[in-house]
Protein backbone atom coordinates (compact mmCIF):
# COMPACT_ATOMS: atom_id res chain seq x y z
CA UNK A 1 0.00 0.00 0.00
CA UNK A 2 1.71 3.24 -1.45
CA UNK A 3 1.76 6.51 1.17
CA UNK A 4 1.61 9.47 -0.56
CA UNK A 5 4.50 11.86 -0.51
CA UNK A 6 2.66 14.09 1.71
CA UNK A 7 1.64 11.65 4.29
CA UNK A 8 -2.07 12.39 3.73
CA UNK A 9 -2.32 8.44 3.66
CA UNK A 10 -2.75 5.92 5.89
CA UNK A 11 -4.63 2.66 6.09
CA UNK A 12 -7.24 3.37 3.65
CA UNK A 13 -5.31 4.94 1.05
CA UNK A 14 -5.59 3.28 -2.82
CA UNK A 15 -3.05 0.96 -3.70
CA UNK A 16 -4.40 1.85 -7.51
CA UNK A 17 -3.12 5.34 -7.07
CA UNK A 18 1.00 5.24 -6.67
CA UNK A 19 1.74 8.51 -5.76
CA UNK A 20 4.75 10.25 -7.87
CA UNK A 21 8.36 10.14 -5.51
CA UNK A 22 9.05 12.86 -3.80
CA UNK A 23 9.52 15.98 -5.68
CA UNK A 24 12.18 18.43 -5.11
CA UNK A 25 10.32 21.60 -3.65
CA UNK A 26 11.24 24.36 -6.67
CA UNK A 27 14.13 25.85 -6.10
CA UNK A 28 14.25 29.75 -6.74
CA UNK A 29 17.91 29.24 -7.90
CA UNK A 30 16.81 26.15 -10.71
CA UNK A 31 17.08 27.13 -14.27
CA UNK A 32 13.78 27.28 -16.03
CA UNK A 33 13.32 24.31 -18.09
CA UNK A 34 13.27 21.96 -14.75
CA UNK A 35 11.08 24.90 -13.09
CA UNK A 36 8.65 24.65 -16.15
CA UNK A 37 8.53 20.60 -15.77
CA UNK A 38 7.95 20.90 -12.21
CA UNK A 39 5.07 22.62 -12.61
CA UNK A 40 3.61 20.65 -15.61
CA UNK A 41 4.12 17.89 -13.55
CA UNK A 42 2.35 19.38 -10.66
CA UNK A 43 -0.53 20.50 -12.84
CA UNK A 44 -1.00 17.44 -13.95
CA UNK A 45 -0.94 15.25 -10.78
CA UNK A 46 -3.58 17.76 -9.50
CA UNK A 47 -5.64 17.09 -12.40
CA UNK A 48 -5.36 13.33 -11.85
CA UNK A 49 -6.44 13.80 -8.25
CA UNK A 50 -9.16 15.88 -8.89
CA UNK A 51 -10.82 12.96 -10.69
CA UNK A 52 -10.80 9.09 -10.88
CA UNK A 53 -7.99 8.90 -13.06
CA UNK A 54 -6.70 5.88 -12.53
CA UNK A 55 -10.44 3.99 -13.12
CA UNK A 56 -10.59 5.64 -16.07
CA UNK A 57 -7.37 4.98 -17.11
CA UNK A 58 -8.11 0.75 -16.62
CA UNK A 59 -11.42 1.32 -18.25
CA UNK A 60 -9.17 2.92 -21.62
CA UNK A 61 -6.98 -0.03 -21.14
CA UNK A 62 -9.81 -2.32 -21.66
CA UNK A 63 -11.39 -0.99 -24.28
CA UNK A 64 -8.54 -0.88 -26.23
CA UNK A 65 -7.36 -4.66 -25.31
CA UNK A 66 -11.13 -5.56 -26.59
CA UNK A 67 -10.38 -3.28 -30.25
CA UNK A 68 -6.94 -4.81 -30.24
CA UNK A 69 -7.75 -8.40 -30.58
CA UNK A 70 -10.41 -8.58 -33.96
CA UNK A 71 -8.55 -5.85 -35.42
CA UNK A 72 -4.92 -5.36 -34.46
CA UNK A 73 -4.15 -7.70 -37.70
CA UNK A 74 -6.43 -5.98 -40.07
CA UNK A 75 -5.27 -2.17 -39.78
CA UNK A 76 -2.00 -3.62 -39.45
CA UNK A 77 -2.55 -5.43 -43.03
CA UNK A 78 -4.84 -3.28 -44.46
CA UNK A 79 -6.86 -5.53 -45.20
CA UNK A 80 -10.16 -4.25 -44.26
CA UNK A 81 -12.46 -6.48 -46.57
CA UNK A 82 -11.93 -9.62 -44.81
CA UNK A 83 -13.83 -7.76 -42.02
CA UNK A 84 -17.02 -8.11 -43.80
CA UNK A 85 -17.11 -11.66 -43.26
CA UNK A 86 -16.70 -11.76 -39.18
CA UNK A 87 -20.86 -10.70 -39.21
CA UNK A 88 -22.56 -9.36 -35.77
CA UNK A 89 -19.28 -11.24 -33.51
CA UNK A 90 -16.86 -9.17 -34.85
CA UNK A 91 -19.18 -5.59 -34.71
CA UNK A 92 -19.55 -6.21 -30.88
CA UNK A 93 -16.25 -6.50 -29.85
CA UNK A 94 -15.64 -2.77 -31.57
CA UNK A 95 -18.91 -1.80 -30.11
CA UNK A 96 -18.08 -3.18 -26.82
CA UNK A 97 -13.98 -1.23 -27.01
CA UNK A 98 -15.52 1.45 -28.35
CA UNK A 99 -18.05 2.01 -26.39
CA UNK A 100 -15.61 1.39 -22.82
CA UNK A 101 -12.58 3.71 -24.82
CA UNK A 102 -15.50 6.49 -24.29
CA UNK A 103 -16.49 5.43 -20.48
CA UNK A 104 -12.73 5.91 -19.46
CA UNK A 105 -12.41 8.81 -21.19
CA UNK A 106 -15.83 10.63 -20.03
CA UNK A 107 -14.41 9.57 -16.53
CA UNK A 108 -11.32 11.76 -17.04
CA UNK A 109 -13.26 14.22 -18.80
CA UNK A 110 -16.79 14.84 -16.80
CA UNK A 111 -16.25 13.30 -13.62
CA UNK A 112 -19.07 14.02 -12.32
CA UNK A 113 -21.23 11.40 -14.04
CA UNK A 114 -18.98 9.38 -13.15
CA UNK A 115 -20.98 6.73 -11.14
CA UNK A 116 -23.34 6.80 -14.11
CA UNK A 117 -20.24 5.76 -16.65
CA UNK A 118 -18.76 3.72 -13.94
CA UNK A 119 -22.12 1.60 -14.28
CA UNK A 120 -21.99 1.31 -17.73
CA UNK A 121 -18.67 0.49 -17.97
CA UNK A 122 -19.07 -2.74 -15.54
CA UNK A 123 -22.08 -3.45 -17.74
CA UNK A 124 -20.29 -3.73 -20.73
CA UNK A 125 -17.22 -5.22 -19.21
CA UNK A 126 -19.12 -8.40 -18.06
CA UNK A 127 -21.18 -8.48 -21.08
CA UNK A 128 -17.84 -8.91 -22.93
CA UNK A 129 -17.46 -12.07 -21.54
CA UNK A 130 -20.02 -13.45 -24.43
CA UNK A 131 -20.07 -11.16 -26.94
CA UNK A 132 -16.15 -10.77 -27.58
CA UNK A 133 -13.57 -13.22 -27.11
CA UNK A 134 -14.11 -14.34 -23.64
CA UNK A 135 -13.94 -10.38 -22.22
CA UNK A 136 -10.60 -10.64 -24.69
CA UNK A 137 -9.22 -13.61 -23.17
CA UNK A 138 -10.20 -12.41 -19.49
CA UNK A 139 -7.72 -9.27 -19.22
CA UNK A 140 -10.03 -6.83 -20.90
CA UNK A 141 -12.90 -7.96 -18.46
CA UNK A 142 -10.79 -7.97 -15.25
CA UNK A 143 -9.65 -4.37 -16.17
CA UNK A 144 -12.59 -2.58 -17.45
CA UNK A 145 -14.56 -4.21 -14.10
CA UNK A 146 -11.58 -3.02 -11.63
CA UNK A 147 -11.59 -0.02 -13.54
CA UNK A 148 -15.39 0.59 -13.34
CA UNK A 149 -15.18 -0.23 -9.64
CA UNK A 150 -12.05 1.66 -8.69
CA UNK A 151 -14.64 4.37 -10.42
CA UNK A 152 -17.71 4.07 -9.05
CA UNK A 153 -15.65 3.76 -5.44
CA UNK A 154 -13.70 7.12 -6.20
CA UNK A 155 -14.66 10.23 -3.99
CA UNK A 156 -14.16 14.32 -4.42
CA UNK A 157 -13.06 16.75 -2.12
CA UNK A 158 -10.67 16.65 0.64
CA UNK A 159 -11.01 12.79 2.66
CA UNK A 160 -11.02 12.09 5.98
CA UNK A 161 -7.72 11.17 5.98
CA UNK A 162 -6.22 14.13 5.09
CA UNK A 163 -6.83 15.17 8.64
CA UNK A 164 -8.90 18.60 8.26
CA UNK A 165 -12.13 16.62 7.45
CA UNK A 166 -15.11 19.77 7.89
CA UNK A 167 -18.72 19.51 8.41
CA UNK A 168 -20.26 21.68 5.71
CA UNK A 169 -20.94 25.45 6.84
CA UNK A 170 -24.17 26.14 8.55
CA UNK A 171 -25.40 28.68 7.09
CA UNK A 172 -25.46 32.17 9.05
CA UNK A 173 -28.07 34.19 9.68
CA UNK A 174 -31.70 33.76 11.54
CA UNK A 175 -33.29 30.47 9.99
CA UNK A 176 -35.98 31.13 7.53
CA UNK A 177 -39.55 32.18 7.81
CA UNK A 178 -40.78 28.77 6.90
CA UNK A 179 -40.04 27.40 10.32
CA UNK A 180 -42.14 30.18 12.29
CA UNK A 181 -45.07 29.71 9.54
CA UNK A 182 -44.69 26.14 10.78
CA UNK A 183 -44.80 26.52 14.22
CA UNK A 184 -47.34 29.38 14.69
CA UNK A 185 -47.55 31.46 12.06
CA UNK A 186 -45.79 34.25 13.54
CA UNK A 187 -42.91 36.35 11.55
CA UNK A 188 -40.06 35.44 12.36
CA UNK A 189 -38.34 39.24 13.47
CA UNK A 190 -41.38 39.75 15.87
CA UNK A 191 -41.16 36.47 17.29
CA UNK A 192 -37.20 37.12 18.04
CA UNK A 193 -38.05 40.49 19.28
CA UNK A 194 -40.34 39.16 21.63
CA UNK A 195 -38.01 36.37 22.95
CA UNK A 196 -35.22 38.55 22.97
CA UNK A 197 -37.29 41.31 25.72
CA UNK A 198 -38.81 37.94 27.69
CA UNK A 199 -35.29 37.07 27.87
CA UNK A 200 -34.18 40.45 28.85
CA UNK A 201 -37.07 40.24 31.67
CA UNK A 202 -36.63 37.11 33.26
CA UNK A 203 -33.19 36.49 32.73
CA UNK A 204 -30.45 33.59 31.34
CA UNK A 205 -32.59 31.09 32.74
CA UNK A 206 -35.62 31.29 31.29
CA UNK A 207 -34.43 30.13 27.85
CA UNK A 208 -36.25 26.63 28.75
CA UNK A 209 -39.45 28.57 29.35
CA UNK A 210 -39.09 30.41 26.28
CA UNK A 211 -38.88 27.20 24.60
CA UNK A 212 -42.04 25.82 26.41
CA UNK A 213 -44.10 29.60 25.23
CA UNK A 214 -42.85 28.96 21.64
CA UNK A 215 -44.99 25.47 21.42
CA UNK A 216 -47.55 26.45 24.23
CA UNK A 217 -48.46 30.39 23.85
CA UNK B 1 -2.73 9.74 10.58
CA UNK B 2 -0.72 12.14 12.15
CA UNK B 3 -1.44 15.92 12.09
CA UNK B 4 2.50 16.80 11.98
CA UNK B 5 2.89 15.23 8.74
CA UNK B 6 -0.52 15.59 6.97
CA UNK B 7 0.59 19.43 6.85
CA UNK B 8 0.78 19.97 2.63
CA UNK B 9 4.23 20.35 0.71
CA UNK B 10 2.68 22.73 -1.28
CA UNK B 11 0.04 25.15 0.73
CA UNK B 12 -0.70 26.97 -2.44
CA UNK B 13 -2.33 24.60 -4.11
CA UNK B 14 -5.73 23.94 -2.44
CA UNK B 15 -6.62 21.52 -5.19
CA UNK B 16 -9.29 18.54 -4.00
CA UNK B 17 -7.83 15.41 -3.57
CA UNK B 18 -10.13 12.53 -4.57
CA UNK B 19 -10.07 9.54 -2.90
CA UNK B 20 -11.70 5.59 -3.41
CA UNK B 21 -13.56 4.86 -0.49
CA UNK B 22 -12.99 0.69 -0.95
CA UNK B 23 -16.40 0.15 0.71
CA UNK B 24 -18.03 1.73 -2.59
CA UNK B 25 -15.40 -0.31 -4.61
CA UNK B 26 -16.92 -3.16 -3.14
CA UNK B 27 -20.15 -1.94 -3.99
CA UNK B 28 -19.61 -2.51 -7.43
CA UNK B 29 -17.05 -5.35 -7.49
CA UNK B 30 -18.18 -7.63 -5.98
CA UNK B 31 -21.72 -7.80 -7.32
CA UNK B 32 -19.70 -7.53 -11.12
CA UNK B 33 -17.30 -10.60 -10.58
CA UNK B 34 -20.35 -12.71 -9.43
CA UNK B 35 -22.21 -12.14 -12.46
CA UNK B 36 -18.45 -12.75 -14.18
CA UNK B 37 -18.31 -15.78 -12.44
CA UNK B 38 -21.74 -17.09 -13.09
CA UNK B 39 -20.95 -16.38 -17.16
CA UNK B 40 -17.82 -18.44 -16.95
CA UNK B 41 -19.90 -21.23 -15.32
CA UNK B 42 -22.27 -21.00 -17.78
CA UNK B 43 -20.06 -21.38 -20.83
CA UNK B 44 -18.14 -23.91 -19.15
CA UNK B 45 -21.47 -26.02 -18.69
CA UNK B 46 -21.89 -25.48 -22.44
CA UNK B 47 -25.09 -23.42 -22.47
CA UNK B 48 -23.78 -19.80 -23.13
CA UNK B 49 -22.24 -19.86 -26.48
CA UNK B 50 -18.92 -17.04 -26.37
CA UNK B 51 -18.41 -14.93 -29.65
CA UNK B 52 -14.85 -15.26 -30.74
CA UNK B 53 -13.04 -13.03 -33.30
CA UNK B 54 -9.78 -13.14 -33.90
CA UNK B 55 -7.14 -11.86 -36.09
CA UNK B 56 -3.56 -12.37 -36.37
CA UNK B 57 -1.30 -15.52 -37.60
CA UNK B 58 -0.59 -16.35 -33.84
CA UNK B 59 -4.14 -17.94 -33.61
CA UNK B 60 -4.17 -21.37 -33.89
CA UNK B 61 -7.14 -24.01 -33.92
CA UNK B 62 -6.91 -28.12 -33.68
CA UNK B 63 -9.40 -30.43 -33.07
CA UNK B 64 -9.37 -34.20 -33.65
CA UNK B 65 -12.25 -34.71 -35.46
CA UNK B 66 -15.01 -32.06 -36.56
CA UNK B 67 -18.07 -32.37 -37.96
CA UNK B 68 -19.89 -29.59 -39.82
CA UNK B 69 -23.09 -29.26 -41.53
CA UNK B 70 -23.16 -27.05 -44.30
CA UNK B 71 -19.76 -26.14 -45.74
CA UNK B 72 -18.42 -23.33 -47.97
CA UNK B 73 -14.66 -22.79 -48.86
CA UNK B 74 -13.84 -20.14 -51.53
CA UNK B 75 -10.27 -18.45 -52.16
CA UNK B 76 -9.34 -14.91 -51.49
CA UNK B 77 -6.41 -12.43 -52.22
CA UNK B 78 -5.27 -9.93 -49.54
CA UNK B 79 -3.06 -7.17 -50.15
CA UNK B 80 -1.11 -6.34 -47.29
CA UNK B 81 -0.01 -2.73 -46.23
CA UNK B 82 2.91 -3.27 -48.22
CA UNK B 83 0.93 -4.12 -51.44
CA UNK B 84 2.27 -8.18 -50.86
CA UNK B 85 -0.67 -10.18 -52.01
CA UNK B 86 -1.17 -13.04 -50.28
CA UNK B 87 -3.67 -15.95 -51.07
CA UNK B 88 -5.72 -16.96 -48.58
CA UNK B 89 -8.52 -19.79 -48.10
CA UNK B 90 -11.84 -18.57 -46.42
CA UNK B 91 -13.83 -21.34 -45.05
CA UNK B 92 -17.09 -21.23 -43.74
CA UNK B 93 -19.15 -23.56 -41.53
CA UNK B 94 -22.79 -23.25 -40.64
CA UNK B 95 -22.43 -25.35 -37.79
CA UNK B 96 -19.56 -27.58 -36.69
CA UNK B 97 -19.19 -29.78 -33.93
CA UNK B 98 -15.75 -30.49 -32.60
CA UNK B 99 -14.11 -33.32 -30.47
CA UNK B 100 -11.36 -32.10 -28.07
CA UNK B 101 -11.46 -27.94 -29.25
CA UNK B 102 -7.73 -26.25 -28.45
CA UNK B 103 -7.49 -22.73 -29.12
CA UNK B 104 -4.08 -20.84 -28.86
CA UNK B 105 -3.40 -17.67 -28.76
CA UNK B 106 0.28 -15.36 -28.27
CA UNK B 107 -0.44 -12.00 -26.55
CA UNK B 108 3.61 -10.75 -26.81
CA UNK B 109 5.92 -13.66 -24.33
CA UNK B 110 2.25 -15.23 -23.26
CA UNK B 111 0.38 -17.68 -24.84
CA UNK B 112 -2.90 -18.40 -23.99
CA UNK B 113 -4.59 -21.75 -24.61
CA UNK B 114 -7.92 -22.80 -24.77
CA UNK B 115 -9.36 -26.05 -24.49
CA UNK B 116 -12.87 -27.53 -24.20
CA UNK B 117 -14.80 -30.21 -25.48
CA UNK B 118 -13.28 -33.25 -24.26
CA UNK B 119 -14.90 -36.57 -23.20
CA UNK B 120 -18.70 -36.87 -24.92
CA UNK B 121 -19.58 -33.31 -24.62
CA UNK B 122 -17.56 -31.78 -28.53
CA UNK B 123 -17.47 -28.17 -28.46
CA UNK B 124 -19.91 -26.52 -31.22
CA UNK B 125 -19.55 -23.19 -32.87
CA UNK B 126 -21.98 -21.78 -35.12
CA UNK B 127 -21.01 -19.50 -38.51
CA UNK B 128 -17.39 -20.32 -37.95
CA UNK B 129 -15.30 -18.18 -40.29
CA UNK B 130 -11.70 -18.75 -40.88
CA UNK B 131 -9.97 -17.21 -43.11
CA UNK B 132 -5.97 -19.49 -43.08
CA UNK B 133 -3.31 -20.11 -45.08
CA UNK B 134 -2.97 -23.03 -43.49
CA UNK B 135 -5.56 -25.70 -43.20
CA UNK B 136 -4.60 -29.58 -43.13
CA UNK B 137 -6.58 -32.40 -41.87
CA UNK B 138 -7.87 -35.28 -43.47
CA UNK B 139 -11.47 -34.27 -44.61
CA UNK B 140 -14.27 -35.89 -45.90
CA UNK B 141 -17.26 -34.09 -47.99
CA UNK B 142 -20.68 -34.75 -48.74
CA UNK B 143 -22.24 -34.03 -52.13
CA UNK B 144 -19.49 -31.60 -52.77
CA UNK B 145 -19.42 -28.90 -55.34
CA UNK B 146 -16.46 -28.17 -56.90
CA UNK B 147 -15.65 -25.09 -58.92
CA UNK B 148 -18.83 -23.28 -58.37
CA UNK B 149 -19.10 -19.36 -59.00
CA UNK B 150 -17.91 -18.40 -55.48
CA UNK B 151 -20.49 -15.32 -56.03
CA UNK B 152 -23.32 -18.00 -55.74
CA UNK B 153 -22.37 -20.07 -52.38
CA UNK B 154 -25.07 -20.59 -50.53
CA UNK B 155 -24.50 -23.00 -47.78
CA UNK B 156 -23.78 -20.75 -45.39
CA UNK B 157 -26.84 -17.88 -45.39
CA UNK B 158 -25.19 -14.63 -45.54
CA UNK B 159 -21.79 -15.60 -46.77
CA UNK B 160 -20.14 -15.74 -50.56
CA UNK B 161 -17.27 -15.20 -52.16
CA UNK B 162 -16.55 -12.79 -54.90
CA UNK B 163 -18.43 -13.29 -57.90
CA UNK B 164 -16.18 -14.84 -60.95
CA UNK B 165 -13.79 -16.65 -58.31
CA UNK B 166 -13.51 -20.12 -57.71
CA UNK B 167 -15.59 -21.72 -54.87
CA UNK B 168 -16.56 -24.81 -53.69
CA UNK B 169 -19.03 -26.13 -51.29
CA UNK B 170 -20.56 -29.09 -49.43
CA UNK B 171 -23.63 -30.39 -47.70
CA UNK B 172 -21.53 -31.54 -45.17
CA UNK B 173 -17.93 -32.10 -43.98
CA UNK B 174 -15.76 -34.35 -41.49
CA UNK B 175 -12.34 -33.39 -40.89
CA UNK B 176 -9.86 -35.34 -38.44
CA UNK B 177 -7.05 -34.20 -37.09
CA UNK B 178 -7.84 -30.69 -37.99
CA UNK B 179 -4.84 -27.94 -37.70
CA UNK B 180 -5.31 -24.77 -38.29
CA UNK B 181 -3.37 -21.61 -38.35
CA UNK B 182 -4.99 -18.60 -39.21
CA UNK B 183 -3.60 -15.63 -41.53
CA UNK B 184 -5.94 -13.27 -40.42
CA UNK B 185 -9.57 -13.83 -38.93
CA UNK B 186 -11.43 -16.28 -36.93
CA UNK B 187 -14.61 -15.67 -36.20
CA UNK B 188 -17.75 -17.88 -34.74
CA UNK B 189 -19.81 -18.53 -31.82
CA UNK B 190 -18.77 -21.12 -29.95
CA UNK B 191 -20.11 -23.22 -27.17
CA UNK B 192 -17.02 -24.73 -24.59
CA UNK B 193 -18.07 -27.30 -22.22
CA UNK B 194 -15.74 -28.09 -20.13
CA UNK B 195 -13.84 -24.99 -20.72
CA UNK B 196 -10.67 -24.41 -19.03
CA UNK B 197 -7.92 -21.72 -20.32
CA UNK B 198 -4.30 -21.94 -19.06
CA UNK B 199 -0.89 -19.92 -19.76
CA UNK B 200 1.40 -22.78 -21.29
CA UNK B 201 1.95 -23.98 -24.96
CA UNK B 202 0.73 -23.86 -28.34
CA UNK B 203 -1.94 -26.11 -29.31
CA UNK B 204 0.61 -28.06 -32.19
Amino acid sequence: MDIPEDGTGSAGSSPAEPQPAEEPAPDASAPDAPARVISAWRAFRDWRRSRPFWGGLLLLLAGVELLAIPLLSVLAHGSVKVVIYIGIGGVFGVLIGGLLVACGLLIWFHPVQRVFYAIAGVLLAVASFVATNLGGFFFGMLLGVTGASLSFGWTPGPGRLAGHHQSRPRPAGPPSDGLGLVLDRQPSKERAAGRADRVLQEGAGASGADHEARWMP
Amino acid sequence: MSPSTSTSADPAEPAPQGRVRWRRFALLFIPAMAAAAVLVALTTEGVLAASISVSGSAFEVSSSQLKGTGFEQFGGVVTDSKGTQHPVAISAIKSASLADLCQSVSVGPLTLRITAGGGNTPATASNLIVDSDNLSGDATFNNIVIGQDAGTLNEVPGVAGPSGGFGQQADSVTINNLKQNTWLTTAGSFTLPGFDLTFGNACY
